[in-house]
Parts: C-alpha cells; structure tokens; sequence
C-alpha cells in the first residue's frame, strides 16, 4: 500500500512538471513576440528591447521557464499586467468564489446522481429507470451555461423569486440568507452534467453487479435487503469515485461558462478577463493553479479507490 | 517406427526433429518491476528433452508446472532467458543456423479451445488462409482453396464452414478450424497445448482421432501438452513429466505408466480415476502444501510434498540421470552414491 | 483400464449449421441496431438536422445576416418569422438552420481528426513495448491533468478565435482520451489467444495489426467516438458563448445564445431557442452512441 502511494506521488511529480511546462508554454503558442500582445505596436525600438530584458524574453526559453518555476515555487505567480496587483492574490480570493460555487454543486450533484443511480439500477427496466435514464441522458446532452439561462428566464425573469447575478455580498462564503439565495440557481445549474453523469456510471456499475451471482448469495444467507445494498454500494464505488473525481476537475474548469451567466465573480469569470486583457501573468497562474488542483485531486482519489479496492493496489 | 522422410528434411531419420536442451525462462513477479529486489518467478528451469520423427511426445504436469511455458518457448512467442532449440539439427536463433520465421513454417501450434482462440471478426476461411497469404505470400485465391481442402481435412464440409464465423461453430468444430489453421504452413510437427482439454468427453474422442489420423497421413510429429494423464497414455510415445519448471521424469509411455519411478509420478498415477470398478482411488502419496514458484524449495523442488525427503534432497539438485535404456529420472532415490539413504536399493518402478 | 478409443466410434458430425446464412459481426450489429426503435428514431432526427443544414439555402426563409432594427426580437409566431427575430432583426429560424452547418462541422471534425491521430497514437502505444507505451501514455497523462474546458479555453484564449482555431483547439482536446481508449483496447485484443496464433504463423507485424488486432479495436473507437460528438457540440458552443469560438455575425448557436442573453428580459422564448438546437443534436448523438454500445455489445453463443 505504502509503494502504491509512492509510486502514484512520484507519477504526480511528474505529471506537475508536465502541467507547468504546458502553463508556461502556452503563451509561447502565440504567434509573434510575447512583448507585442503588451506593447502597441508603435512603441519605439528601445522601449521595446528595454522591457524584453526587464522582462527576461531574451533569454532562452528554458531559462525562462525556469526563472518562473523558481517564482511559482515560491508562491509568486507573478504581477498582473493590467491592474498590477499580484496575481497569487487575486486568483487565490478568485477561487474561493469559485469553490463556494463548485463544492455544493458537487455535493449536491454526486448525491443526487448516486441515489437516483442505484435507484434506477434497482428498479430495473420499471417506469423509474426509464425516467432517470431520460433525466440523466438529457442532463448530459444539454449546455450547462443553457440551463442556467433557462433557469434564470423561469425564476429570474418570468416569476421572479431569485436572483439574477451576481454574488450578492462582497465575495467568499455566503453569511446570510440574501448571500446564499444568490447560490441557488448556479449551482443547481452546475450540478446537472455531474449528476448526469455520475447518475449513469452508478446505475451501469449496479447493474453489472446486480447481474453476478454474489448480491443473490448474500440474500440467500439471510443478509436483509438493505444490508445487501450496501455491500453492492461498496463494491460499485471505485469507478464511481474515479468519475467523481474527473468531475470535480471539470467543475473547476468548467465553471467558467455557468460564472459567465451568472456575473459570478471565481477563477472562471478571471480567467476569461485575462484572456480577453491579454494577461499573460494572469493566464499562466491560473491555468497552472486550476490544473494542478486537478492533478490532486485526482491523486487523493487514486489513493481513495486503493484504499477501498485491495485490487487496485498491484 | 519408419516414418517416410519429408521433402524438408535435413538431417535424416536418426536425427531427432527437435531437441531442448537446458531451456530457461524467469519471470519477474508481479510487482517487483520497480522495486530492486529481484523476485521472479522460474516458470521453466533448465528443461531437456528430444522428439524424434515422427513421434508423439506428451507432457504432463499439474497447472503452473511450466508446460506451456515450454511450449510458447519453443516457438520464440517468449523469449528464452537461456538454453538451446534444435530443429532437425539446425540451433534456432543460432549463426548458420534456422531463424525464428523459418521454425514457425514448419513447426505450428494448436492451441486450446477457448473461444478467443479464433478472430470473431474473421471468416473461418480467412482464419485459415491468413498465415499461408501473410507468411508465404500465397496469393489469396490459392490460400482460400487450400483452405478449403484443409477443412476437408479436419472433417468439415467446406461449403457450409468457409464463409461462416467463430461465434456459430460448436466447441468441436472450433477446434477442428484450430488445427486446420495450424496445418495451413504444412509444418512438420505440431504442438498442442491441452488441445482437448475443454472439450466435452465425446468430442474428445472424436478430435483424438483425427490427430491420429493426420499425423499417420501427413507424417506429423507431435509435442502434446495436457494434464490428462489418460489423454496422455492414448495419444503418446514418449511421456514427460514437469513439475514446477522442470523435468521430473521422462520415458517410454510404457515404461513411465508401468513403472512410474519417481514419486510424483507415482502420486500422479495414483489419483487418475480409472474406468475399473474394482481399482478404487487410494489416498495420495503426496505431503504438504504446493510451494511457491517464486521462491521454489532449494535443490529438489518435490522435496516439500515428498514422503522420502531426505537433507540431500534439499543441499543438491537431483539430475536427470538415465535408468534404464531411455527412462530417465530427477530422484536421488535412483542414484546409488547420492547419499540418500534408500539410493541404489530401488529398482525402476519401485512402490 | 479400458482404453478410450474402442468406446467411442468415431460419430459423424451432425450438421447443425445447414441452411443459414453466415453472418458477419458487423451486419449483426447493424441488424439489431435497425430493430431499436429508439436509435432509428434518433437516426431520423440527425437526418433531418444534417438535411437542413446541408440544403439551408433552400430551408431558410431570410437571409441569416440582414436584419433590421424595426424587427428587434420579434417573438415565435410572428408571420413571416416563426421562430421570431434575434436582437439585431434577423431571422431566429434561418439563423439556426445556418447555424447548423457551422456547430455540425465543429462538432464532428475534430472528433474525426483526434481519431485519426490518436487511435494511431493509441495502437502505437497498444503494440510498441513498454518503452514506447509509456512515453505516449504519461504525455497524454500531462494533457490529461487539464480539464477539457479549461484545455479549450486556454488554447483558443491563447492562439486566438476563428473556427478553423475552435476546431484545433478541440482537436488538441479530444485526442489525449481517444489515446488512452485506443491503447486500452489494443492492450486487451493484444493479449488474446488469436493474436498469439497470428504471431506463431509467422505473419509480419503489419498484416497482424491490419487483420487481427484493426477489426477488433474499430467498434470500440467508434462508440467513443460518437459520444465524444455531442460534447464537441456543446463545447464549440461553448468556446463562441464566451467569444473565444466563430466570430460574429457568423450564425452559430453558441454565438447566437450569448448574443440574446440580454433578451432573456424582452422575449425570453427566443432566447432559449439556440440552446434547444443544441440540446436537440447533442441528445441525438449521445443516444446514438449509447445505441451502438449496445447493438454491438452481443454476448454471442460459444
């Protein structure tokens, strides 16, 4: 268990590094002179060629990449070119707002989706089943960024009984009851493709397992039916817990789209200004920030599967 | 036995048409490919034996004894740690010798029946003629008759099974397409690993016979791996036995059914149901449990499950010594001098 | 002992196959898929939507790009407007049929490219040694410690917008999971006992992928493939929801859903209609690959 947790750490070393090389690269993919995208184009020679040393673009590449993993490391993601502040900061209160959104959707989007999993895996080929298959098909093939202008047209517009936007307060966790009424409509609205899709990978895990022979055994020696449901829960959750994990990654990624709708002031909403102020600084933080949250998360899942599963284990 | 000498032959009818000699395969244990310690499981260490032309050898042995292994090694499907495969007096892999590609032209496998053994996705034409078109550059209109003759061959009509696909043949049958396909590279010897062992009793008997009947007709030489000793008694010439990466006796079928000399042997024999009523199954000559094969018992591997283990089962490796006119066996029971306390006192097909 | 062979006579095989047709896998496949009432159903709908967006000059009623300010936002009904007007005047109903054309092409040529390339990448990595394996496979782990929106945005913020950089962008996307979907499949086939056969024939390498190992990794790919369509739709329209996809006055449904995003107050019917055409085509696809997986999912007789 132990060389498990080695191995998967020094696999996720790596991968980090992979990540930041990506991070920082990226801009690099732009065509032309990082310093172009900053300057206008009539800035006079010796400005420019001044600020490329002050900036370090004359140096090679891996030179650069280096200086700013150096910084990184040290918790400095650098300066904003647009509004000078630190970058560190401004994600960090960024992605705050981010969470308070993504972590009830995700709750809310797991448990959902789990129960009414194996809710439709127990009630097999019944009117229940097909609903949710309808709910959870539907769920996946629908813009998430949609939905919530949808809800915002149903609750906000035509009767309106919540907010349309915005956070309502300063930012960070919600403190009274006008703060939390502005959470309800983005995260139902985030929580819909998670609990789609964790809803059908739960009701085809179930279901394969109720096809073994093993849930009958356990009934056949007396185990009550509830006891019998929670043996089967244990043994669908490591890929359960692996989707689970993906879609935590994608809530941070993708709430982007649903913050956009909503006014709401996270890590999406900032990267999107940052991509359309060409903050490059900015760009690199956040994509490095966001991307190696993933990467962990996805390891303490790893490691959580392992914990449960002695197969996985190797 | 006077089997006529095919047009490939080299070397002649004295010449054995294949000999291992001290063939060694290790593999690491699941789990040890980062750590530096070096578990590895020994699947085959240091197996000798010789098939003449012509010749049925069969190779016994219990699940994980090696046999197929052996089998996959001969063929270079994996790789050999060390030892030597001669074919027809030619060194596989050897400087002036015969390449891997070669080898497979003329020896072929015929391997169990499980449903995967055959393409889902191909005709059973096509699974025939693929090696033949692929290997020889048989243009394909030529491989598909001769696949036609094959399945002629094996006792299907080829009308009704050329254009059909392995999900709608029966066990059997599937079986029959599995050595028409090895025989597509008209090779000299075949290798069939536990070829009938999943098939009902009746079918069985039915494919037994066809591999009489082919190896009588085409001149065949047989390897057959199974761990049906009754199989084994029916279809060969020569028994080997294996356990747990070697070989533990070898002989005549005669000689090895009659007078099984070393004590797996023995203890094998014993437990094979028999179809007499009057001869019950006796208790089982062997003691303790199966050991690990990635760390297997020092010096003779049997000792642990033998009744006569001796401390000079454990310091020396028995080799495999000749007793008596071709009957070989791993025991220092049978070596007088070996410092085993009943050594010399036995006889071939002691009790 | 009695001896095996003087019990059993040899028995002449009984035919038990006369008379039917041989059938091939994939004509099985296509036949049950032809029985599910739900995957024809779909199948229709995908036509129609494919049909209109090919003939839209023939379908449309207006001219998606000419609108006028008297006609701002006209609700679903009007005549000569039946899906009403978007908040420049143009015609909802045109634009979508447009529209159809571009979210279509986005949907389905990166998914096409990033199977080429990545089914490629993942055979390779499937039949190479371990050496080969896992240089590709912890590469594509690095692309695969991004979220796919995040991926998207990132690169499109990066190397600009424009459809043809939309369709890079999702490409660069989408082919990391088809590797790993490709290797997984080519990994398992590898492993199985024909293939063994194949290499004991003596059949060089390539004839043994292209026969053996290629028809038994298609299907996979292919169920992958499709459910990856309606993810492609909805991230294309995406990508032009925040401006970073086709640029206006293009007609796509993404452009088009945030363009109305202030109507959502004056006509809110008209702003959701963008977003049903997704919905409708995304749903199609999906269904349509859940219906493959299971016509091609046939426990079949041993």
């Amino acid at each position: 268990m132990a060389q498990f947790i080695v191995l998967r750490l020094l696999h996720t070393i790596l991968i980090l590094f992979g990540v930041s090389i990506v991070a920082f690269g990226l801009i690099h993919l732009i065509p032309g002179n990082p310093l172009d995208i900053l300057l206008p184009p009539e800035a006079p020679k010796e400005v420019v060629e001044r600020l490329k040393v002050e900036f370090g673009f004359d140096k090679p590449l891996y030179i650069q990449y280096l200086a700013w993993l150096g910084r990184v490391l040290q918790g400095n993601l650098g300066t904003s070119v647009f509004t000078g502040l630190r970058v560190t900061g401004e994600l960090l209160s960024a992605l705050g707002n981010t969470f308070v959104l993504a972590i009830p959707a995700a709750l809310l989007g797991f448990s959902l989706g789990t129960t009414l999993g194996t809710l439709a895996a127990f009630n097999h080929g019944r009117l229940l089943d097909k609903l949710f298959s309808v709910i959870a098909i539907l769920g996946i093939s629908m813009p998430h960024y949609w939905l919530g202008i949808a809800l915002v047209i149903v609750f906000a517009v035509l009767n309106p009984v919540l907010p349309a936007a915005g956070m309502g307060g300063d930012g960070g966790f919600p403190v009274n009851w006008d703060e939390a009424r502005h959470l309800i409509l983005p995260v139902i609205t985030l929580s819909m493709i998670p609990m789609g899709v964790i809803g059908r990978i739960v009701r085809s895990t179930v279901l394969e397992i109720l096809s073994q022979e093993f849930p009958t055994a356990l009934q056949a020696k007396g185990l009550q039916h509830r006891q019998m449901v929670w043996h089967v829960l244990k043994n669908a959750a490591p890929p359960a817990l692996a989707v689970m994990g993906l879609q935590l990654g994608f809530l941070l990624g993708g709430s982007i789209l649903v913050e956009t709708v909503f006014n709401w002031p996270g890590s999406g909403q900032f990267m999107n200004l940052a991509i359309f102020r060409r903050d490059i600084p900015v760009l690199q933080g956040t994509v490095l920030v966001l991307a190696s949250f993933f990467v962990i998360i996805n390891l303490l899942v790893d490691v959580l599967q392992a914990l449960i599963d002695p197969r996985i284990r190797r | 036995m006077n089997v006529p000498l095919s047009s490939d032959d080299r070397g002649g009818t004295a010449q054995p048409l294949l000999i291992v000699r001290d063939l060694k395969k290790h593999f690491p244990a699941k789990g040890s490919f980062w750590r530096l310690s070096r578990d590895k499981v020994q699947a085959v260490d240091g197996v000798s034996f010789s098939v003449a032309k012509g010749q049925t050898v069969g190779v016994v042995g219990e699940s994980g004894c090696g046999k197929s292994t052996t089998a996959r090694l001969l063929l270079h499907l994996i790789e050999p740690d060390a030892g030597e495969v001669i074919f027809d007096g030619e060194g596989v892999g050897a400087p002036g010798g015969i390449g891997v590609r070669d080898l497979r032209l003329q020896m072929q496998m015929v391997f169990q029946d499980s449903y995967s053994s055959l393409n889902p996705r191909a005709t059973i034409a096509d699974i025939i003629a693929f090696g033949p078109r692929m290997a020889k550059k048989v243009p394909s209109r030529q491989a598909h008759d001769r696949a036609g003759g094959l399945l002629e061959q094996v006792g299907l009509q080829p009308s009704l099974f050329a254009r059909r696909y392995p999900h709608e043949l029966s066990g059997g049958q599937r079986q029959r397409i599995n050595i028409a396909r090895a025989l597509a590279l008209e090779p000299r010897m075949l290798i069939l690993d536990e070829a009938v062992s999943a098939l009902d009793k009746s079918v069985e008997a039915q494919i037994l016979n066809l591999l009489a009947d082919l190896r009588r007709d085409l001149g065949l030489t047989y390897l057959f791996i199974s761990h049906d000793l009754n199989v084994v008694r029916h279809v060969s010439d020569r028994v080997v036995v294996m356990y747990l990466g070697r070989i533990v006796e070898a002989g005549d079928v005669g000689a090895i059914f009659r007078r099984p000399s070393h004590p797996y042997t023995q203890a094998l024999l014993r437990a094979m149901p028999s179809m007499d009523p009057d001869r019950r199954t006796e208790a089982s000559l062997l003691t303790g449990d199966p050991p690990n094969p990635i760390n297997p018992p020092s010096g003779c591997r049997f000792r642990t499950r033998c009744a006569f283990a001796e401390e000079v089962c454990a310091r020396v490796p028995p080799a495999l010594d000749d007793i008596a006119g071709g009957h070989q066996v791993a025991c220092h029971m049978m070596v007088p001098g070996s410092g085993h306390s009943r050594a010399g006192t036995i006889c071939a097909g002691h009790d | 002992m009695a001896d095996v062979s003087t019990i059993l006579q040899p028995i002449i095989l009984p035919d038990t196959s006369a008379g039917a047709e041989p059938r091939s896998y994939w004509s099985t496949v296509g036949e049950r898929l032809v029985h599910d009432r739900i995957t024809l159903a779909v199948g229709a709908v995908l036509l129609c939507v494919i049909l209109l967006a090919i003939f839209a000059p023939w379908a449309a009623t207006h001219d998606p790009l000419q609108g006028s300010v008297l006609r701002r936002l006209k609700p679903v009904g009007t005549p000569g407007f039946f899906l009403g007007t978007d908040e420049i005047g143009r015609d909802i109903w045109s634009r979508l049929v447009y529209g159809g054309r571009l979210s279509l092409i986005c949907g389905v040529t990166p998914v096409a490219l990033a199977t080429l390339i990545g089914g490629t990448l993942g055979l390779v990595a499937g039949i190479g040694g371990r050496v080969v394996n896992m240089a590709i496979m912890r590469v594509v782990d690095v692309f695969y410690a991004f979220p796919s929106v995040l991926l998207a945005i990132a690169i499109c913020g990066v190397i600009g917008a424009g459809i043809g950089n939309t369709m890079l962008s999702l490409m660069i996307v989408f082919t990391p999971p088809i590797v790993r979907v490709t290797e997984s499949l080519t990994a398992q086939v590898k492993n199985r006992d024909f293939v063994e056969a194949a290499r004991a024939s003596a059949a060089p390498l390539h004839a043994i992928i292209r026969h053996q190992i290629l028809p038994n990794v298609l299907g996979g790919m292919l169920v992958y493939a499709t459910s990856l369509v309606g993810i492609s739709i909805i991230l294309s329209a995406g990508l032009s929801f925040l401006g970073l996809g086709v640029t206006p006055p293009n007609p796509e449904w993404g452009l088009m859903l945030n363009a109305l995003r202030q109507a959502i107050f004056v006509n809110p019917i008209v702003a959701a209609l963008p977003g049903l055409a997704i919905v409708l085509t995304s749903l199609c696809f999906n269904l349509l690959s859940d219906g493959l997986r299971s016509a091609m999912d046939i426990k079949l007789p041993s």
